[in-house]
């Protein structure tokens, strides 16, 4: 039987070494630059007619759209329509990544932590950079909560430091486990249909429908994964907005 | 007369009925299921950064055990209190309910 990791083995498509440095287009490469010309194709295609009775594919943009919007707007507040542009890119970005892993043979770029610590760490980046433009140095006393004693002060400090800097690791944690553990059962469920229909081909019915249930679950999965990404982006964004 | 009239009660109950078919039902949003996993991830994201850094910081100053043990400690600290204050949250929190 084939390994259920196999799948998310990196193959170097273009062998590229710049100064040491290794800048290999790899099958994750393809697969993140797929996912970006499927996202801009998309939004393209979609927003084309912008007629007054959205048809199929223009609602289906303006549903994700005002679902991202009132979320950030429920989390960041009223002078929430600047960021738009960012989150919802990020929204978008991760979902297609995602869908674009349960097409058969495909590569699911987020279920490498790589990825989706790059992703994360841009978006970390990104909300400090956010902070610092807002409130300038002040933005430091968000790793002080207000009202505690001063004799706890040094504690929460450190206990608030490190929370603050694990936000980028558990936020593409999240991602790459999620991705990680969905594909592999989806391997393995698969496995079962062959070795039970060796047996009998009547036996393989029920791993078979079992199988076609978790990849509707999982492309269920793949957009709350990429809404959760979001949401926790919006809640980061939150404190650099909002400073308490 | 009354034909038409009742033909056109008969018309307004189907279109009621259709209508009540699309109509949008506000749901429950979907993150409220994965509670958990979101703990998980709260967790082992503030291990990993309490590990990384007092590994470097044991490396940087020779003391090896010390940095370590004492980072790991505060970075579950800071896991639990991420998501303690994701779920306190007044704004998060109503995408919870």
């Amino acid at each position: 039987m084939s390994n259920p990791l196999e799948q998310f083995k990196i193959i170097n498509l273009l062998p590229l070494k710049v100064d040491g440095i290794d800048l290999s287009f790899t099958n994750a490469s393809l697969s993140l630059s797929l996912s970006a010309l499927c996202a801009i194709v998309y939004m393209l295609l979609a927003t084309r007619g912008q007629s007054v009775i959205p048809g199929r594919l223009q609602s289906s943009i303006e549903v994700m759209y005002m679902q991202i919007e009132s979320t950030l707007q429920g989390v960041v507040g009223n002078n929430h329509a600047k960021y738009m542009p960012f989150i919802f890119s990020v929204f978008i970005f991760v979902l297609m990544c995602n869908l674009l892993g349960m097409l058969p043979y495909s590569f699911s770029a987020t279920s490498h932590i790589a990825v989706t610590f790059a992703m994360a760490a841009i978006v970390f980046v990104t909300i400090n950079i956010i902070g610092f433009w807002n409130h300038g140095v002040r933005y430091f006393s968000v790793l002080l909560p207000g009202g505690i004693p001063i004799a706890m002060v040094p504690l929460m400090f450190l206990i608030e430091l490190c929370a603050y800097l694990s936000r980028p690791f558990s936020l593409s944690l999240r991602l790459a486990a999620n991705m990680v553990a969905g594909h592999i059962m989806i391997k393995i469920l698969a496995m079962f249909i062959i070795m039970s229909g060796a047996a009998s081909l009547f036996l393989s019915a029920a791993p078979f429908v079992l199988l076609t249930i978790i990849i509707g679950f999982e492309i269920f999965i793949a957009l709350l994964q990429a809404y959760i990404f979001t949401i926790l982006a919006c809640v980061y964004l939150s404190d650099a907005v909002n400073l308490h | 007369m009354v034909d038409k009239k009742n033909k056109l009660t008969e018309l307004e109950v189907r279109i009621k009925a259709a209508r009540s078919k699309f109509d949008f039902q506000p749901k429950k949003p979907m993150y409220s299921g994965n509670v958990g996993l979101h703990l998980v991830g709260d967790l082992v994201g503030g291990l990993a950064v309490g590990a990384i850094l007092g590994y470097n910081l044991d490396g940087l100053m020779n003391t090896k055990p010390l940095f370590m043990f004492i980072l790991v400690v505060l970075g579950i600290c800071g896991g639990f209190y991420n998501f303690y204050k994701y779920e306190m949250n007044p704004r998060s929190r109503k995408l919870d309910e």
